[in-house]
């Protein structure tokens, strides 16, 4: 029972292992072999197959990875009790933040949005309570599902970070005019 | 003189040509020539002097639908003095292109030179638009007027994405995507 339980914590100690690996790896080398990302996180490449069957799995556990980054990130300002506009511009901050440590997912964003709509459209996330908590009490608009609310949101977020990605935008500037563009969206006017 | 009625009658089939892909292609993208050829009432011999083969009608079709839907938009930017209805014509406008002719297009990116020529021209509808707007004082000037524009842009495909999953009827995408459109390029109070 005891060696059980200990070779399921080596396991999942491997699997993170890979995942963070391949954050590192993939931040230089977007290109990166799946060898490259075993070297660096000094496994065998059996023992990272044996986790994920490919690059494709791998990649949406690196979203999904980001999200959970996103969503412990937004809790922690929601929790903080703000305005609504301060709420958003903080969560603006975030995720360009978070984005801009993970360039490579620009990339793949086909694949990251579906992740990323986590954060702020179908499941239950500290982000989508705060809102449906800040629509009670009257601060967000009232004319429009959340769905879509949410929607547009994550959709200019990713696209600010293409904007900072490809050098169009100014790092500076970036989080205060993704926030008021959330908060123009969003807020009751 | 009969010279210029053979012009005439060539000019005239072309359209009815053209006209008639653009009926059925939005619908259905892979209809067949001979379903074209039927719609449009021409003989086929007549339809293979305009058009030698599907590419040909394509790259004039795709010219044909991005023209009309740029002089639509670019009709919504000279209605000065009424900013709310100009953006409610102009998202009508860009979605009417995304709706009806994202399947075509999807297949067409990065093949057609008429598509790729619209989406890169610094004339491009929403450009002028934004432009006329900020420049009457009617839009906000806060912001970078390019990221304006990737704002419309990101907030049309969103809809459209919506659509396409089934998450929005087509009514509710034009009228969501006109108010967010409306909220975020209004001046700030």
């Amino acid at each position: 029972m005891a060696a059980e339980a200990s070779l399921r914590r080596d396991a999942l100690a491997n699997r993170q292992a890979v995942i963070d690996a391949a954050a590192q790896v993939l931040r230089s080398r977007p290109n990166a072999t799946m060898a490259e990302i075993a070297a660096r996180a000094g496994l065998g490449r059996t023992t990272v197959y044996r986790h994920f069957a490919g690059r494709d799995e791998l990649l949406r556990a690196l979203v999904a990875h980001v999200a959970d980054e996103v969503d412990e990130r937004s809790a922690g300002i929601v929790a903080r009790e703000e305005s609504v506009e301060e709420t958003l511009r903080a969560i603006a901050g975030a995720c360009i933040e978070v984005g801009l440590r993970y360039p490579f997912l620009y990339g793949l964003r086909q694949d990251a949005v579906p992740a990323l709509r986590r954060l702020t459209g179908t499941a239950t996330t500290p982000y989508l309570d705060y809102l449906v908590a800040a629509r009670e009490r009257g601060e967000l608009r009232s004319d429009q599902p959340l769905r879509w609310i949410t929607a547009v949101q994550a959709g200019v977020t990713i696209a600010m970070i293409g904007e900072l990605l490809a050098g169009r935008f100014e790092r500076a500037e970036a989080a205060g005019v993704l926030g008021d563009t959330l908060v123009a969206m969003t807020v009751a006017r | 003189m009969a010279e210029d009625a053979v012009r005439a009658d060539a000019e005239r089939n072309h359209r009815l040509i053209i006209d008639a892909a653009i009926r059925i292609l939005g619908h259905d993208p892979d209809a067949s020539i001979q379903n074209l050829v039927d719609e449009s009432g021409v003989g086929r011999t007549t339809f293979y002097r305009h058009f030698q083969t599907r590419e040909d009608l394509l790259e004039a079709v795709t010219a044909e639908v991005m023209a009309r839907a740029r002089r639509r938009a670019a009709a919504a930017a000279i209605v000065a003095g009424e900013p709310k209805t100009s953006i409610r014509n102009l998202s009508a406008s860009l979605l009417d292109i995304g709706l009806d002719w994202g399947p075509l297009i999807a297949t067409r990116d990065g093949v057609s030179d008429a598509f790729e020529t619209a989406k890169k021209a610094d004339d491009s509808p929403t450009r002028t638009f934004l432009e006329a707007g900020r420049e009457r004082g009617e839009l906000r000037t806060d912001m970078p007027q390019e990221w304006l524009r990737t704002v419309v842009q990101t907030v049309v495909l969103t809809a459209i994405d919506e659509v396409a999953r089934g998450a929005l009827t087509r009514p509710d995408a034009y009228r969501l995507t006109a108010d967010t459109l409306v909220s975020v390029l209004l001046p700030p109070r």
